[in-house]
C-alpha cells in the first residue's frame, strides 16, 4: 500500500469513451432525439441502431447494453410500428392487404416516427446508464446544485437493491426447492411468499433506524462544506466531445431542410 | 481529568410510562476504559446513547437529571461537535455503513469528506488507520462483500479515522464469532493503549472482566455497583442475587459456599489459575483446607 | 430546529429502502409470473409514514431509479409520484387507518394510476407496454376501440388488484412496526398501538396540579 497506488485506484477505470464526463453523454441523447423529431422513420431507426452498436462496442459495453437495446428494438420498434400500423385514426392509403388484415400508410408512419423517438432518447439513455457509474453522475448534479441528501438518497439506493435482492433470492432458493415456480397456482403461489415477503419488507424498514444512526455518527448531518475524495471534472475532451456532436446535429438538420 | 459525568439521571423512553434509568451518577476519567455491565435490559446501551448524545435529540424522551462532557452541559454541546468529538459504535454489522461506498477505503473516508477534511490529509489518515488496525488485505474489497467480523473492523475504522475524544462501543462482538471477537477486542485494546476515553457496553462478563479499568454496573435501571473490574466483579451482592458475572467468580463463591476458603474471588482465567493452583499445592503438601502455601 | 433534523435522517436512511422494496418487488413479481406490478409498495410506505411530500419524492425517485435500469420507465414518473402523492394525503386524512376507509384508499390510488398512466402509454408509447397489457390494447383496438379507451380500459384490472395488494401489505408493514419506532415519523402517530399524545397531556396535567 503506497500513496501512488491509492490514487491510481481512485481515478476513473475505464476507456476514452467511458469516461467521457456524463453531461457529454448526455449531450448525445438530446442530440439523437432532435434528429429524430425532424426526421424518424425506418431509415432513421436503422441508422441510428447502427450508431449506438458501434458506440457500445467502442465503449466495451456492448454486451449488457446489446441484450436491453434488442428489447428496446422488439417492443418499441417491431412491435410498435406493426401495432400502429394495422390501426387507423383518419382515412389514409393502404400499403398492404392480405384478408381481412390491412396495414395503412398513416399509421405505419406515425408509428416509425414514434419508434424513432423512443429508441433515439430510450436508447441513447441506455448507452448513458452503461457507461457512466451511478457515484459519477450525482456528484456532477450535486455540483450543479442538486440536494446532497438527494444525491445520497439516489446511490444508496442501488447498495439497498442488492443487499434486499440478496435476501430475497435466499428466501426464493428455499422455495424453489419446494417447488414454487412449478409447483401449484397463482394462489398457492402468493400464499407461500407473502408471509415471508412482509417480514422481509418489514426488518428492512426497521433497519433503517441503525442505518440513519450510522450516517450520524460519520458525520453525515454536519453543517460546513463537505470534501471529496474522488474528484470527477470536465475536462477539455468533453468540452471538444460536445461541441462536434452539436456541430454535427446542426449540419444534419441544416442538410435535411435544404434536401 | 474528569471527561463524563452522570448527576441523578432518569430518562424515559417517549412511547413508554415506565423509566428505563432511575437516578443514575457516575463519573468517568479521561483515557480510562470504563464498561457499562449488567444484564440485558438494564439500561446500559441507552446510557451509551444518552452520552453519545442519540438521546434525547434522536430518540426522544425527557432526561430529568445532569450530563457534563468535556467540562460542559450536554445540552450546551452541538450535534455537529458530539459527532465529531465522540464517536460511536454499535452491535449490528450489517447497517453500520455509508450505504453508498464501493470499497473499504472510500467507506472509511466518507466520515471524514462529510467533515469536510482536505483530500490530502483524508488520503494520509486513511492509509494510516488500515495499517494500525490491520485492514490492507481487503482495502478495497466492496462492503458488501464482507464477513460481520470484517465490516465491523471497518465500522471501528471509519468511527477512529475521525479522531474522537470519546468513544462509546456498544456490545460491538454480540453478532460475531470468537475470531472475530477477538479481532475486534485486539483494536479496543489498541485504542486503551493509545489513551482515548472508551464507554464500553457490553454485558460478556469475561471480556468486560479482562479489559476495563473501571465497571459501573447496572440493574434495572439504577447503579448497583462502581468501582474497578475486582471492586465489581467479584463483589457477592452479584453472586447473591443471581446477576451476571464472570464464571470464574461464581466459581470461587460457590468453592467458597463448599468451603474452599480462597483467599479472593478471581474474575479471570489467569486469576483463577493463580489462586486455585496455590490451593492445589496445599492439597498436594497434605494441608488443610485454607489454601496458603 | 434540532427536531427537524433528526427527524430528516431517519427519512433519508427509508427513502433507499422503499426504493428497494419498489424495485425489488418488481422483480419478484416478474419473476414468479404474477400479474401485478407490485412496484409501488414502497412509494406507499412512504407516504404512509412521511406525509405527502416525502410520499411524492419517493415516488418521482422510483421513475428516475427504474429509469436507469430501463429508460422507458422514466416517462411514468408522473404516475409513480402519484402514488406517494396519493398515499401521503390518504393517510393524514386517517384513511389508511382501519380497513375499510384502507380498501376506499386503494381504490383512489388506482385510479389515479389509470387515469395518469394511460394516456402515457397511448399518447408516448402508442399503446405498447413491456407487459402483457400491450396485448389486451391491441385485442381492443381490434375489437374497435380506439386507443385511449383501449388503454384506460386494459388498465383498470391490474391497478385495482396491484393497488389494494399494495395498501393491504403496507397496513400488515406498519402494524407490525413498534411504537417506539413508529415515533419517528410524522404520521407515525396514526399508526401507535398507544397513543402517544395521550401521554404527554398527563404530564401537563400533573405540572399544573402542583
Amino acid at each position: 500500500m503506497d500513496r501512488q497506488s491509492v490514487e491510481e485506484k481512485l481515478k476513473r477505470q475505464g476507456g476514452v469513451i467511458e469516461n467521457f464526463c456524463p453531461f457529454t453523454k448526455l449531450m448525445l441523447v438530446v442530440c439523437t432525439a432532435v434528429l429524430s423529431i425532424l426526421f424518424g422513420s425506418l431509415i432513421y431507426i436503422a441508422i441510428i441502431s447502427a450508431v449506438y452498436i458501434i458506440l457500445s462496442l467502442a465503449a466495451h459495453v456492448s454486451r449488457d447494453f446489446l441484450k436491453s437495446y434488442f428489447r428496446l428494438f422488439i417492443f418499441f420498434g417491431l412491435m410498435l410500428i406493426l401495432m400502429n400500423s394495422f390501426f387507423q385514426s383518419n382515412e389514409s392509403e393502404v400499403l398492404f392487404s392480405m384478408g381481412k388484415v390491412s396495414i395503412y400508410e398513416e399509421g405505419f408512419y406515425r408509428g416509425c416516427r414514434m419508434s424513432s423517438i423512443i429508441l433515439s432518447v430510450a436508447g441513447g439513455l441506455l448507452f448513458f446508464t452503461e457507461t457512466t457509474p451511478i457515484q459519477d453522475l450525482m456528484v456532477m448534479l450535486g455540483n450543479i446544485g442538486l440536494s446532497s441528501d438527494i444525491v445520497y438518497v439516489v446511490v444508496a439506493t442501488f447498495q439497498s437493491i442488492t443487499e434486499l435482492s440478496g435476501r430475497m433470492e435466499q428466501i426464493l432458493d428455499a422455495q424453489r426447492s419446494r417447488g414454487i415456480e412449478t409447483d401449484g397456482n397463482l394462489i398457492v403461489r402468493a400464499k407461500a411468499v407473502l408471509p415471508m415477503l412482509i417480514t422481509l419488507l418489514l426488518s428492512s424498514m426497521v433497519s433503517a433506524e441503525e442505518k440513519a444512526i450510522a450516517l450520524e455518527a460519520r458525520c453525515f448531518n454536519c453543517q460546513g462544506t463537505r470534501t471529496a475524495l474522488r474528484v470527477y471534472k470536465t475536462t477539455a475532451a468533453d468540452i471538444i466531445a460536445m461541441i462536434v456532436l452539436a456541430l454535427i446535429t446542426g449540419g444534419i438538420v441544416v442538410a435535411g431542410f435544404i434536401l | 481529568m474528569e471527561v463524563i459525568r452522570m448527576n441523578n439521571l432518569s430518562y424515559r423512553y417517549p412511547t413508554t410510562e415506565e423509566y428505563c434509568l432511575k437516578n443514575v451518577s457516575f463519573s468517568i476519567q479521561e483515557g480510562e476504559l470504563c464498561a457499562i455491565a449488567g444484564s440485558n435490559g438494564c439500561g446500559k446501551t441507552t446510557i451509551g446513547n444518552i452520552i453519545r448524545g442519540l438521546i434525547p435529540s434522536f430518540h426522544g424522551g425527557e432526561i430529568e437529571g445532569t450530563l457534563e462532557i468535556f467540562g460542559k452541559s450536554s445540552k450546551e454541546i452541538s450535534a455537529d461537535e458530539k459527532a465529531k468529538r465522540i464517536g460511536f459504535v454499535f452491535q449490528n454489522p450489517f447497517t453500520q455503513n455509508s450505504g453508498i461506498k464501493e470499497t473499504v477505503f472510500e467507506e472509511i473516508a466518507f466520515g471524514l469528506e462529510n467533515i469536510g477534511v482536505g483530500r490530502e490529509e483524508i488520503i494520509t489518515r486513511v492509509m494510516d488507520i488500515i495499517e494500525m488496525l490491520k485492514i490492507e488485505s481487503f482495502m478495497y474489497k466492496h462492503p458488501l462483500e464482507l464477513s460481520g467480523g470484517y465490516r465491523q473492523r471497518v465500522a471501528l475504522a471509519s468511527i477512529i479515522v475521525q479522531n474522537p475524544e470519546i468513544m462509546v462501543i456498544d456490545e460491538p462482538t454480540s453478532q460475531l464469532d470468537p475470531k472475530g471477537t477477538e479481532e475486534v477486542f485486539e483494536i479496543i485494546k489498541l485504542l486503551n493503549r493509545q489513551k482515548k476515553t472508551i464507554v464500553l457496553v457490553e454485558h460478556k462478563m469475561e471480556l468486560v472482566a479482562e479489559y476495563a479499568d473501571h465497571i459501573i454496573y447496572l440493574n434495572e435501571g439504577t447503579v448497583l455497583l462502581d468501582g474497578t473490574a475486582e471492586d465489581v466483579l467479584a463483589n457477592e451482592i452479584l453472586y447473591k442475587k443471581n446477576l451476571e458475572m464472570p464464571q470464574v467468580a461464581r466459581l470461587g463463591f460457590q468453592a467458597r459456599e463448599k468451603g474452599l476458603m480462597i483467599e479472593k474471588v478471581p474474575i479471570t482465567m489467569d486469576g483463577a489459575v493463580k489462586i486455585f493452583a496455590k490451593y492445589g499445592k496445599c492439597v498436594k503438601d497434605g494441608g488443610g483446607s485454607h489454601g496458603e502455601s | 430546529m434540532k427536531e427537524k433534523k433528526s427527524n430528516s435522517i431517519i427519512v433519508i436512511s427509508l427513502i433507499p429502502v422503499c426504493l428497494a422494496v419498489n424495485v425489488v418487488g418488481g422483480n419478484l413479481a416478474s419473476a414468479l409470473k404474477i400479474p401485478l406490478y407490485a412496484d409501488s409498495i414502497g412509494t406507499i410506505l412512504a407516504g404512509m409514514l412521511c406525509g405527502p411530500a416525502i410520499g411524492l419524492l419517493t415516488g418521482a425517485l422510483t421513475g428516475v431509479v427504474s429509469g436507469i435500469f430501463s429508460p422507458i420507465m422514466l416517462a411514468y414518473i408522473p404516475v409513480t409520484g402519484i402514488y406517494g402523492l396519493a398515499a401521503g394525503v390518504l393517510s393524514k386524512k386517517k384513511m389508511m387507518v382501519k380497513i375499510p376507509k384502507l380498501v376506499v384508499s386503494g381504490i383512489i390510488i388506482a385510479l389515479l394510476g389509470v387515469a395518469l398512466a394511460s394516456p402515457i402509454i397511448a399518447l408516448v408509447f402508442g399503446g405498447i407496454t413491456e407487459t402483457g397489457q400491450a396485448v389486451i390494447i391491441a385485442v381492443l383496438r381490434a375489437a374497435g376501440f380506439g386507443l385511449l379507451p383501449a388503454t384506460l380500459i386494459s388498465s383498470f384490472c391490474t391497478e385495482f388488484l396491484d393497488k389494494l395488494l399494495a395498501c393491504f401489505i403496507c397496513y400488515v408493514i406498519v402494524k407490525g412496526m413498534s411504537d417506539r419506532y413508529l415515533s419517528k415519523f410524522q404520521l407515525g402517530e396514526l399508526y401507535m398501538k398507544r397513543k402517544k399524545l395521550q401521554i404527554d397531556f398527563d404530564d401537563d396535567d400533573e405540572e399544573e396540579l402542583q
